[in-house]
């Protein structure tokens, strides 16, 4: 099942092949997830080339479009992420020194804030909805859609690996292919942490005047 | 040091660069609302979010600890980004 495939290829070490793992031990996380990010990375920074040409071209569009944002609600969403990304630190933290219960708090923690963003986001869509702006309203809102939105999934993927960590944390606490999945889980969630810190600015702050 | 004084220093650590982190975002809107030289606010709103980014990835990433190549290529993407962001919005 290909999703399956996808879904444990993204957190789980690679224990079984030989030298791999133990070139690896010191190491945060796996080769591979490091790779995973930084084609993500070059993913959204190609998205980020085209939004800059279109509002090169459209300035007074993008700058206008962007008036009808609350930068405030980006601030709060940056704010749950951040805040959500040190408690996954501390997270992983614990995991390395077998610590269960401080692992399964920050954890906790950090779920919930994700699910605070999430709600935060899922608000302001239907704001924007209710107000009848759409993605197809102009130029400035199809990109803030397609970024958020690509984002957005990223958010909702980081939090289900996130979860499938606090499910086996008492199971598979003490074994080194736990602490490399937390690790990676980790990884993944600051990378989106990372995003974030671009794209509030880009969209909600940048412009504006 | 021991384990636990070295445990309790890489927590008060990754705090404090939380609360950095908090207080940077502040400053990047207060600077988005309250200043007059648009362009110069523009530039130092996307530094700002570079210095976040370097701070995340350096840290909370462990990208120092991680494969050379790696520390090299993510500060390669936050420089690249950062530049082509200041750029677009001045240009």
């Amino acid at each position: 099942m290909p999703g399956r495939f996808i879904f444990e290829g993204l957190f789980m070490s690679v224990g079984d092949i030989p030298n791999t793992i133990s070139d690896q031990e010191d190491r945060p996380g796996t080769s591979g997830i490091w790779m995973f990010v930084f084609i993500d990375m070059v993913i959204f920074l190609l998205l980020f080339l085209v939004y800059v040409s279109e509002r090169i071209r459209l300035p007074d569009i993008f700058a206008a479009s962007q008036q009808l944002l609350n930068p405030l609600v980006g601030l709060a969403s940056a704010l749950f992420l951040l805040t959500s990304s040190w408690c996954m630190v501390e997270a992983v933290n614990a995991a390395r020194r077998n610590a269960e219960r401080a692992a399964a708090t920050y954890l906790n923690l950090a779920l919930l804030l994700g699910a605070l963003f999430v709600c935060n986001k899922l608000i302001e869509y239907s704001d924007k909805f209710a107000h009848g702006i759409s993605p197809v309203s102009n130029g400035f809102f199809t990109f803030y859609f397609i970024i958020t939105g690509l984002h957005f999934i990223h958010v909702i993927g980081g939090m289900c690996f996130m979860s499938h960590c606090r499910m086996r944390l008492s199971t598979e606490l003490g074994s080194p292919n736990f602490r490399k999945k937390v690790e990676n889980v980790g990884l993944f969630w600051h990378f989106v942490d990372v995003l974030w810190l671009f794209i509030f600015p880009m969209l909600y702050l940048a412009g504006v005047k | 040091m021991t384990k636990g004084q070295l445990i309790k220093r890489w927590s008060l650590r990754a705090r404090t660069i939380w609360l950095l982190l908090m207080a940077l975002s502040l400053v990047s809107t207060l600077l988005a609302e309250g200043s007059d030289h648009a362009v110069y606010a523009v530039a130092a709103i996307f530094v700002i979010s570079a210095a976040k980014g370097d701070l995340v990835i350096m840290h909370y990433m462990e990208a120092s600890k991680a494969e050379p190549h790696w520390k090299f290529l993510y500060r390669a993407w936050l420089g690249v980004v950062t530049v082509l962001l200041i750029s677009g919005h001045i240009l």
